[in-house]
């Protein structure tokens, strides 16, 4: 057989024939191209077509033909562009001329498939389109003019606008499969070659360029996965199937940390026109993120519970209208009510009848309002008891700010309000009972000034009476002294004992106990009196205060050679005479029971304490005995060697003084070593800290 | 014209006692002047408030504060308030030596305020100059 010499029959062609690689480098061309083009071979070979034949890349017919090229690249079919406007250059650089071209672009392969170059068939049409053109302008349809179109160029047009339309529409539906945002990917044949993969499908598995490759080459994790045995029933049965959530890891064999994905997809199944399954459509969407919420909402929603059933409180909720629709376990531990029976509004049927209009009311208007629920009612606990229970709700809001749920808590108070009730109960009953105390300390006051009077009364009349018995005896005496005088016979024993003894003796035990009586009497009158002084507080200096006691005890520290010193002391809003009467009272005394055996030595010191000051008087006296601590405090009641006047008035006086004034008083003492009186006072001492 | 008159003492006491000593020791201060003891603030006022009594002074009025039917006070006031009888010098007598009853019983017009026990000594010598007293301003009056 006779073989065909190729390259003689694509030389002597009178078609135009033009070869270009895929970089679009034209690589040769036979005569009759060279021809039509008007160019000389030299010019062409191993120029880039749209070097050699130059035009605006934006215009539609570069576009026409640069798309042309990229089509068949893309898709390894040849391609047709039935007539294209391209302007080539003359020679000479005389400018361009226009022309009209039909082309056909077929792709070459090698014996090993792979496409190497492209052939360009192109028909110089111009003359063709000249003659249209020019018979349409002349209005001409019919005569020599409208033969020129032929039904040939009738048909290629129409040809190349259906290409056309169908390129847009393909290219539309390309466009779109590439971009949906689900995965899609066609498959061919029981192999389950890939014949189409979307970017979103090669984002999923992590590489490229699959199509051609079969499912177990593409993917071969997914084998023992069980995909390739479902792609196998889906091609066997003709029927689809549907996965939702289905698990899958990918691995790329390029590397990459194996990975867990959840997808939603469909295997439908594409029939041929025999009705056999010829592939299989595959398209679905990954849900990773979707699962992986859905189950950490699951989770959150699982610590909720947990949390919500672990806390002391009752918790619910409800949708935005009010209607409950969840209680966490402690709500139907608490009431004891069956699970979803308080759902909706049967809550309110929990509460104390006397606070189930109120506790509604309260609750509505926070539903219209959008206002936290705040609110104390009584709820039935399971045991029929009504308890006393707070209960709070907030709304929650998207980010419309419009009320999605509500969040409530109860919490049981009824013990704290119990206590809280006990507590204003005992207050009052501590305010009853100060008041009565202080009624029953103004009785005592009136009673120790009634006292002091009406024991007075009788007093006068015994003292004054001595004063007449004195009186009397005196004459007595005088007539006795005479009677003795002149016949003291008349005189008997007993006559002179009674005159002379009993008389006398009796009117001196009289007088001496009315004495000491009637100061009694004026010490408790003072003490009843200082009770019911009205405190006048004005600011203190101190140290005049006790600089002034100083001067009143001069001539008693001088007899006894005896120190007294006064250091710096705060000062402070109080009662002066109260004040003059304590430290008077304090340092007189220590002046008074100094130890004779040693030198004296008072020193009155003073410090701030917080709301308080507090101030020391010490001495080095005799001390006082730690059982009579107390004791001296009391009225009428001294301590030690009673060898020093006083009425045992004086600490008792101080101590009235000072809780008057708000204060304490307190001793410590070492007999034999002295004693430290320290008295404690308000800074400032407010007026209705006085009870009376 | 009539001549000067001697002061009439009206004692207002109700302790036995005390009207005994007082009337001892004013006698034994050497007052001789009459004196009208009444036990009782009712007694003392319907005296001295009956027509013949009111104008018939002069009087000095010894006054015991703690009486059992009223508090001498009210005796001291409605002697004041008369236009008569608010001449009659007074001398309140009591147990208590409280200084805001002492001032108040200055403050309504009473002349002495002495405190029982009474030093009898001080007390006869406050009697005879309020007589004195008593004596002086009378002259104008029975002029």
């Amino acid at each position: 057989m006779k073989t065909i010499n190729f390259e003689a029959l694509f030389s002597a062609s009178p078609n135009p024939y033009v070869l270009v690689d895929l970089s679009l480098t034209i690589v040769g061309m036979n005569e009759a191209y060279l021809n039509v083009t008007m160019r000389e071979r030299e010019d062409l070979i191993g120029r880039n077509m749209f070097d050699a034949f130059p035009s605006d890349p934006d215009s539609p017919s570069h576009r026409q033909l640069r798309n042309s090229f990229e089509k068949v690249i893309r898709e390894k079919l040849a391609d047709h562009l039935p007539l294209i406007e391209y302007a080539i250059p003359l020679p000479n650089g005389q400018g361009f001329e226009e022309r009209f071209w039909s082309a056909t672009h077929t792709p070459l392969f090698t014996h090993a498939g792979e496409m190497t170059f492209i052939l360009q068939h192109t028909v110089d049409v111009t003359e063709l389109q000249r003659l249209r053109v020019l018979a349409r302008s002349s209005g001409l349809s019919s005569g020599p003019s409208a033969l020129i179109e032929t039904d040939m160029f009738r048909r290629a047009q129409a040809v190349q606008e259906a290409n056309q339309a169908l390129t847009e529409e393909r290219q539309h539906l390309r466009g779109l499969f590439e971009q949906a945002p689900g995965f899609m990917a066609a498959l061919s044949g029981p192999d389950h070659v890939f014949t189409m993969a979307n970017a979103a499908y090669l984002r999923l598995i992590r590489r490229e360029n699959i199509v051609g490759k079969t499912v177990r080459e593409a993917l071969p994790e997914v084998v023992d996965q069980g995909f390739l045995a479902l792609l196998d029933r889906v091609h066997r049965s003709g029927q689809p199937f549907v996965g939702r959530s289905i698990r899958i890891v990918l691995e790329p064999s390029s590397g990459g940390a194996p990975e867990e994905r959840f997808l939603d997809f469909v295997y439908q199944p594409v029939f041929d026109p025999d009705g056999k399954v010829s592939g299989i459509f595959v398209q679905g969407h990954d849900v990773t993120e979707q699962k992986r919420n859905e189950e950490a909402l699951r989770e959150s929603e699982e610590r909720f519970r947990v949390i919500a059933n672990s806390i002391d409180q009752m918790i619910w909720a409800t949708q935005p209208n009010g209607s409950h629709d969840y209680y966490n376990q402690r709500w139907y531990e608490y009431t004891g009510v069956p699970e979803g029976t308080t759902d909706g509004e049967g809550w309110n049927g929990m509460f104390h009848p006397d606070d189930q209009d109120r506790a509604w009311g309260v609750w509505r208007q926070c539903l219209e309002t959008g206002e936290p629920y705040h609110i104390e009612y009584r709820l039935r606990h399971r045991s029929g008891q009504y308890r006393w229970v707070l209960g709070r709700a907030q709304p929650l809001r998207d980010d419309k700010g419009r009320i999605v749920r509500w969040y409530g808590s109860c919490t049981d108070i009824h013990d704290l309000k119990m206590a809280q009730e006990e507590t204003r109960r005992l207050a009052s009953m501590l305010t009853e009972r100060v008041a009565e105390l202080d009624e029953a300390n103004e009785e005592i006051q009136r009673f120790a000034y009634i006292v002091s009077h009406d024991l007075r009364a009788p007093l006068v009349n015994v003292m004054g009476f001595t004063s007449e018995l004195e009186a009397a005896q005196a004459e007595v005496d005088r007539f006795y002294r005479n009677v003795l005088e002149r016949d003291p016979g008349l005189v008997t024993q007993k006559a002179r004992t009674a005159v002379e003894i009993d008389l006398p003796e009796a009117i001196g035990f009289i007088r001496s106990s009315t004495v000491k009586m009637d100061r009694l009497i004026n010490a408790i009158l003072k003490l009843s009196r200082e009770g019911r002084r009205i405190l006048m507080p004005e600011p203190l200096n101190m140290s005049q205060v006790l600089e002034a006691q100083r001067q009143s005890v001069a001539h008693q520290l001088q007899e006894r050679g005896a120190d007294l010193v006064i250091e710096a002391l705060p000062d402070l809003t109080s009662d002066r005479f109260a004040l003059e009467q304590v430290f008077g009272n304090l340092i007189d005394n220590a002046v008074k029971y100094l130890d004779t055996g040693r030198a004296g030595r008072i020193v009155v010191r003073g410090r701030e304490l917080g709301e308080n000051v507090q101030y020391d008087i010490q001495d080095n006296g005799r001390g006082i005995d730690p059982k009579d601590f107390e004791r001296i405090f009391d009225l009428f009641r001294r301590s030690g060697v009673q060898d020093q006047q006083g009425e045992g008035i004086g600490l008792a006086h101080v101590r009235a003084l000072v809780r008057r004034l708000g204060g304490s008083i307190t001793v410590s003492s070492q007999l034999g070593q002295g004693s430290t009186f320290t008295v404690i006072l308000p800074k400032y001492l407010s007026m209705n800290s006085e009870a009376a | 014209m009539p001549s000067q008159q001697p002061v009439t003492i009206i004692m207002v006491e109700d302790d036995e006692g005390h009207a005994r000593l007082i009337e001892k020791n004013i006698r034994r201060a050497g007052v001789c002047n009459e004196i009208r003891t009444f036990a009782s603030g009712t007694g003392a006022l319907e005296h001295l408030f009956s027509e013949d009594v009111r104008n018939a002074g002069p009087f000095l009025v010894l006054l015991d504060l703690n009486l059992p039917d009223m508090n001498g006070v009210d005796i001291l006031i409605k002697l004041k308030a008369d236009e008569k009888l608010k001449r009659a010098p007074v001398v309140v007598l009591t147990t208590t030596d409280d200084q805001r009853e002492i001032q108040r019983c200055y403050d309504l017009g009473a002349n002495v305020y002495i405190t029982k026990p009474v030093e009898y000594e001080s007390f006869s010598q406050a009697i005879r100059q309020l007589g004195l007293f008593l004596s002086v301003i009378q002259v104008p009056e029975t002029l």
